[in-house]
């Protein structure tokens, strides 16, 4: 394969949110890791999607990579020259080959500036046309976006979402980039214009030979426009690969849950949407080992134990509650007229089980049984010795290990154990249960 | 049923049609950029009040530039003299033989003060000293404190931290006080009074821009202007700092009022200008007695009417042009009138 124009090596983006500077004098540091540890390749004149649900780090990716947020670590190679070691002089330079297109594409244009001057600047800041040049060039770009030379001498607000986003991508054009980064380019539009836009961006690219990495959460439109596609989980990239490959079995769990959640129009369709329990984990904790084991429906099981997957999946939710709650109303949340402190030991037995939809005896005895000394030990209200009861049977080694991403084909990554060898059996368990 | 996607495929969206129809809405000529300083100047004109209060403040300065000749270094450049009588001129003993306090009449439009002097010709003079300084001081301070602000705000972190807390010291003082304490200590004067009015003044459109920066820089066009390449000082002063204009000039054309009124309470103080200057607080000040009790048992309210009048003209004219400038450079505003505003 050629060589990739822009090489992402290892990035990482944590933001501070200690509350003062009394807090960090007392070392009350608290860093939220929107992106971490993050390994991508942009090749020439193709289009790679970035997608994930709200808060993954996508947004954060991107603009670290073009250094429009300072990156914390890790490297990002454009034609082998490492923009994180740029002084700010060269990078200022550099900036004319990546380009960059907003989401919202109100606040991104300047409301005391005209069109003209918007799309203009670029020409101003690095001296590329002046006079009735720089008028021209404005016109033509204005023209290439499908907009009227007439607009120059309007305001942003007086034009409608669609047009916004025009002027946008005009602004973006006018240095002649080679790379340009569209953060959600059409999520702040609606369908219709959703694919105008889209359609004008691959008009673009086919006619100046641009490169595009392409950020959206919305997976038919990465679909339509990626020729590869990157999907991140909480600041982590869980798997990457062509589009047919991504959309395609095999898939990272995660990846799996998404593509099961994409609408079909087809009544007589009776396609399985695969639910992940609760919500997406703090960025400021996330979980150890494989960052998406507190959610995955195919957690792995440990050597011995051989339940259905459902089940394990509860189970482990449990283990989760008991190791973050504090007292046992944390742990059966969902009851409203019974106080779970008061109720006796079998009552409590009953409503754990209700709540996590686990069965009235765990297929496994020894589960069972350290399942049943955590109630008690609940019962006590005492869930350090319950976490402690969990601790040696229900544990995965997802939980353990942070997977690496592994080549299940043609440049196809899935940053999952279950394509480790050492896990085979466990694959088959999962294509068993599915048919 | 079937678990398989796909079996219904939606066709039909033509994107050549699309754009067609989009290019038939866009057939006007093109026209020459209008900047949007000539808009909001277009805008401003058409701002009854704010041009009630231009047109004010130009003839109170025209009055006040061509009231007596001006000499620079021997020669005249300014030769006319709209006002009747040399402002210092005692009427009595020189003049056209008014004694003190006369009512307004035909010789004396405003009639004279406690030394017989022409009070018209003095109000007239007046502005040179109070509106000069007025500006003076307002172009300084707001100046300086839009660089500062936008310093602080854009850099944000320690550097802010440092200079917010010197602007904090100095709010601890009210600005009059810090004013009279320079002023005692160097003497009165014009350019003691320039001096005592900037040299604290700028803190509050420090604060001001400050705030107003730390909230821009969050709009994703400034990132948009770092993304294209843009120094610092281009983003600062090309997109930062002329979006936080508006309330600096509310704030400057408020402030020129205040700082009018400051160096007329001096001067009512006794400490600005040396008594007898016509300078419209100090001649407040020279006949604050007859605000009691004059001569005879009568008031003359025309020897602190006529200077106070001048002071409340002035005043709300720079209040109304500067509403009015808000108003012009508002790109949001729409001309759609609120409340019970017509347009």
């Amino acid at each position: 394969m050629t060589e990739p124009i822009i090489r992402v090596e290892g990035l990482r983006k944590y933001y501070d949110t200690t509350g003062g500077f009394v807090d960090r004098l007392l070392g009350n540091e608290q860093l939220v890791k929107a992106v971490d540890g993050v390994d991508l390749e942009l090749y020439e004149g193709e289009t790679l999607g970035i997608v994930g649900e709200s808060g993954c780090g996508k947004t954060s990716l991107g603009r670290a990579m073009l250094r429009l947020i300072e990156p914390t670590d890790g490297s990002v190679y454009y034609h082998g020259e490492d923009l994180t070691e740029l002084s700010s002089r060269k990078l200022r330079a550099v900036r004319k080959d990546l380009q960059y297109i907003f989401q919202d594409p109100l606040s991104s244009l300047n409301p005391r500036m005209t069109v003209g001057d918007i799309v203009g600047e670029p020409l101003d800041i690095h001296g590329l046309a002046s006079g009735a040049e720089r008028n021209e060039r404005i016109y033509e770009l204005l023209d290439v976006v499908g907009l009227s030379p007439s607009h120059a001498d309007r305001y942003p607000h007086e034009f409608s979402g669609g047009q916004r986003q025009r002027i946008g991508i005009a602004r973006a054009l006018a240095v002649d980039p080679e790379v340009i980064v569209c953060d959600e380019p059409v999520s702040a539009l609606d369908v219709s214009v959703q694919a105008q836009i889209l359609n004008l961006l691959e008009d673009l690219q086919e006619e100046f030979g641009l490169s595009y990495i392409f950020i959206a959460h919305d997976l038919s439109v990465v679909e339509h426009i990626s020729d590869r596609v990157a999907v991140m989980y909480l600041g982590e990239i869980v798997e990457t690969g062509t589009t047919e490959e991504v959309y395609q079995p095999p898939n990272h769990p995660y990846a799996e849950a998404l593509l099961s959640a994409i609408p079909e129009p087809d009544p007589l369709w009776d396609g399985d949407q695969i639910l992940l329990s609760g919500s997406v984990p703090s960025p400021l904790d996330p979980p150890s080992g494989c960052r998406f084991h507190s959610r995955c429906p195919k957690i792995i099981q440990p050597d011995g134990v051989d339940v259905d997957p459902s089940e394990w999946r509860s189970a482990m939710n449990f283990k989760h509650r008991i190791d973050d709650g504090s007292s046992v109303e944390a742990v059966v949340a969902r009851t409203r007229d019974e106080d779970p402190a008061e109720v006796s030991r079998e009552r409590l037995d009953t409503l754990v089980r209700s709540e996590f939809d686990l069965p009235d005896r765990l297929s496994d005895p020894d589960l069972e049984t350290a399942f049943s000394e955590a109630i008690d030990a609940v019962h006590d209200d005492d869930l350090d010795a319950a976490a402690d009861a969990l601790a040696d049977r229900f544990r995965s080694p997802c939980e353990a290990e942070p997977p690496d991403a592994i080549d299940v084909g043609g440049g196809h990554r899935i940053a999952c154990h279950l394509q480790d060898e050492q896990y085979a059996d466990e694959r088959l368990r999962h294509a068993d249960h599915a048919d | 049923m079937s678990t398989q996607r796909g079996r219904i495929q939606i066709s039909g969206f033509d994107a050549e049609r699309v754009s067609d129809l989009e290019d038939e809405q866009y057939d006007e000529q093109p026209r020459e950029t209008r900047s949007r300083w000539q808009r909001a100047f277009r805008r401003f004109l058409r701002n009854r009040s704010a041009v009630v209060g231009v047109v004010v403040v130009t003839v109170m300065v025209l009055l006040a530039v061509f009231a007596r000749p001006i000499e620079l270094m021997g020669t005249v450049v300014q030769p006319f003299a709209l006002a009747p009588y040399d402002p210092t001129t005692h009427q009595n003993l020189f003049g056209t033989g008014a004694s003190s306090y006369e009512p307004p009449s035909r010789e004396h439009w405003m009639g004279t003060d406690g030394a017989s002097r022409d009070l018209f010709s003095r109000v007239l003079y007046g502005g040179r000293y109070s509106i000069s300084i007025g500006f003076i001081v307002v172009a300084v301070t707001a100046s300086f404190g839009l660089v500062y602000g936008g310093i602080s705000g854009y850099y944000g972190g320690w550097t802010d931290e440092l200079m917010m807390r010197i602007v904090d010291t100095i709010f601890a003082f009210p600005a009059l006080i810090l004013a009279l304490v320079i002023i005692a200590t160097l003497g009165g004067g014009y350019w003691q009074l320039v001096l005592a009015f900037s040299l604290f003044g700028w803190a509050g459109y420090a604060r001001l821009i400050r705030g107003e920066v730390l909230k821009i820089k969050e709009n994703e066009y400034v990132m948009a202007a770092k993304a294209l390449g843009s120094s610092d000082r281009r983003v600062i002063f090309r997109h930062v700092l002329p979006n936080s204009m508006p309330p600096l000039l509310v704030l400057a054309s408020l402030n020129i009022g205040t700082v009018v009124i400051g160096v007329a309470a001096l001067g009512f103080l006794g400490l600005g200008m040396g008594t007898g200057t016509a300078e419209w607080g100090t001649m407040l000040d020279d006949t604050r007695e007859t605000l009691i009790q004059g001569p005879d048992g009568q008031i003359p309210w025309w020897a602190t009417v006529f200077p106070g009048l001048a002071i409340f003209l002035f005043v709300m004219s720079m209040n109304m042009i500067g509403d009015g400038i808000n108003d012009a450079l508002d790109a949001q505003e729409t001309g759609v009138a609120r409340g019970g505003e017509g347009e």
